[in-house]
């Protein structure tokens, strides 16, 4: 059986996408280019420092924390945790600038009105409680050894169970 | 010693997560693309376009989907990539120059994606740190993602296909349990729907006490609807309460207009129930009442099908004036109004009149009109 190439080149489907896309992108360029009120210097700089700033600071924070919390929570609850902590980081990066006030004008005070300190912890606490229950319920779908018996009936011990 | 992509023990870090997932964010920002176009024909319509005037209520829903779907895409983007992370540290880094160009083409596809959801979030949170127009940079990193977004569909089309297959001909592409998955996969989409549920109150009035984030509070503002700009700001307070204030209509007409408020009380009223609704995705509907837009350009004689520039007291600033094409100046429901909810309209929503009608964004239904100049 062939074995799909995962690398431009591979089909034809690759090289129209770059046929198509790359249009695009240089229509992109030009257009901030001729924008008025867009330098492609810092409209660029802010592009690729989006990239930068998730891959090497975001992305190895959230690896170092997700590894370290697998060491010491319960397999039942690693799962649910997951989870958790998706929806609350999620929450917290686009509630920040909410929580913060950055935009918040005293003439005004129709916007950004809310407490949104308050109202976030409190959104995020359903949502631990709400994890809490999915690992209660995960608790008690599991075997003592920490087998998951929906896991188990379908297709054999979870791959992380301990010996 | 391993190899730096096989450090990630997660079994996550597969073809087959990242197929559904990629999937999911294409239409999720293909949703976002179409709806940001929309909004930005709306406010800048090329010459063999005319937005059209009804439904009415289109504008609120697609700016309000566009905001939505941007929201829900935070969490499905940051799932998306960090399932895709492995192939970031694989060495060599670049294995042909094919290879070279499709990790290159990522570059604009995630940075952009990166910068579109952080600038988009910071609009609505109404926060401006960047050194550019926020509407002009969103837009063509729009079109710079939608280039990348292309271009990776292409470079991933047979492998995505391959992952979603029972039986996929590369069995390295499938490592999780169909359990693990399915628990993953529904906690990024529970976890979108969390945060639509934290934000999409200004929009979905229901949902207005559980969205801790939204930017609005429904029904909080003078007249119980919100503003975006106030008089005092604007700097038109003294001019808007002056009683010598006149509504002129001239330009292509037969019958130039100078009205007084007294004037325009006496004439014909009509009551509409429209939406402000806003390009930062919050909308609320009111009740307003004033005099047809049509009604005063037959007044004046204008030609049937007539544009018109609608201008403010605000001189200065981006919005002190907008245009009505031929179908919208035509409306039924295009209304200079004066009153708002049964009241004369509070000065931060435009007394003494303000436009306001049908399927139009907010930044376009000016306030404190001055002039009505027909072409």
């Amino acid at each position: 059986m062939r074995r799909p190439s995962i690398v431009l080149g591979g089909s034809r489907a690759s090289w129209t996408g770059l046929a198509v896309g790359a249009p695009v992108m240089v229509f992109a360029i030009v257009g901030v280019l001729g924008a008025d009120e867009v330098e492609i210097g810092s409209w660029g700089r802010w592009v690729v420092s989006a990239a930068l700033f998730h891959d090497l600071l975001l992305v190895p924070v959230v690896l170092l924390v997700g590894a370290g919390l697998h060491r010491i929570v319960p397999d039942s609850a690693w799962v649910p945790l997951r989870w958790v902590l998706l929806t609350v980081g999620s929450l917290v990066l686009i509630g920040l600038p909410f929580v913060r006030r950055y935009g918040y004008q005293e003439a005004n005070p129709t916007a950004l009105s809310r407490q949104y300190g308050t109202g976030l912890a409190r959104f995020c606490a359903v949502v631990g409680v709400v994890g809490i229950g999915w690992w209660l319920m995960r608790r008690r779908r599991t075997t003592p050894d920490g087998n998951d018996l929906t896991e188990a009936s379908a297709i054999g011990p979870s791959p992380r169970t301990k010996p | 010693m391993r190899a730096p992509e096989e450090r990630f023990e997660s079994k996550l870090h597969e073809g087959r997560s990242a197929a559904v997932l990629g999937i999911a964010l294409g239409v999720s920002f293909s949703v976002c693309f179409l709806t940001g176009l929309w909004s930005h024909f709306a406010q800048h319509p090329p010459s063999w376009f005319d937005f059209p005037a009804r439904p009415a209520g289109l504008y609120r829903v697609t700016q309000g989907l566009h905001v939505v779907t941007g929201t829900a895409s935070v969490p499905l983007l940051l799932a998306k990539l960090w399932v895709v992370f492995p192939h970031f540290v694989k060495l060599p880094p670049v294995r042909s120059v094919a290879h070279a160009i499709e990790r290159l083409a990522l570059l604009p596809l995630v940075g952009g994606s990166l910068f579109l959801l952080g600038t988009g979030v910071a609009n609505v949170a109404r926060w401006y740190p960047f050194p550019f127009y926020f509407p002009t940079g969103h837009y063509w990193a729009a079109w710079l993602t939608m280039g990348g977004l292309v271009a990776h569909i292409g470079a991933k089309l047979s492998i995505t296909a391959d992952a979603l297959r029972r039986v996929p001909a590369d069995p390295t592409l499938v490592r999780a349990t169909p359990t693990d998955r399915r628990a993953f996969l529904g906690g990024v989409a529970a976890a979108s729907g969390a945060v639509v549920l934290a934000t999409a109150g200004g929009t979905v009035a229901p949902l207005g006490d559980l969205s801790v984030l939204a930017q609005r509070e429904p029904g909080v503002g003078p007249q119980g609807l919100p503003i975006n700009q106030t008089a005092a700001a604007a700097g038109v307070v003294d001019r808007a309460r002056d009683r010598g204030w006149r509504l002129v209509v001239d330009g292509a007409v037969d019958q130039p207009l100078d009205l007084t408020l007294a004037d325009l009380r006496a004439l014909p009223q009509r009551e509409a129930v429209l939406p402000i609704a806003c390009v930062e995705g919050w909308s609320a509907s009111a009740r307003w009442r004033g005099v047809p837009v049509r009604d005063l350009l037959a007044l004046a004689g204008a030609a049937p099908g007539a544009e018109v520039v609608v201008r403010s007291l605000e001189e200065a600033g981006r919005y002190g004036s907008s245009e009505l094409n031929g179908g919208q100046a035509a409306d039924a429901d295009t209304l200079l109004a004066l009153e708002l909810g049964g009241e004369p309209l509070h000065i931060d929503h435009g007394y003494p009149a303000r436009l306001i009608g049908p399927n139009r964004p907010g930044v376009l239904q000016t306030k404190w009109v001055t002039r009505l100049e027909v072409r």
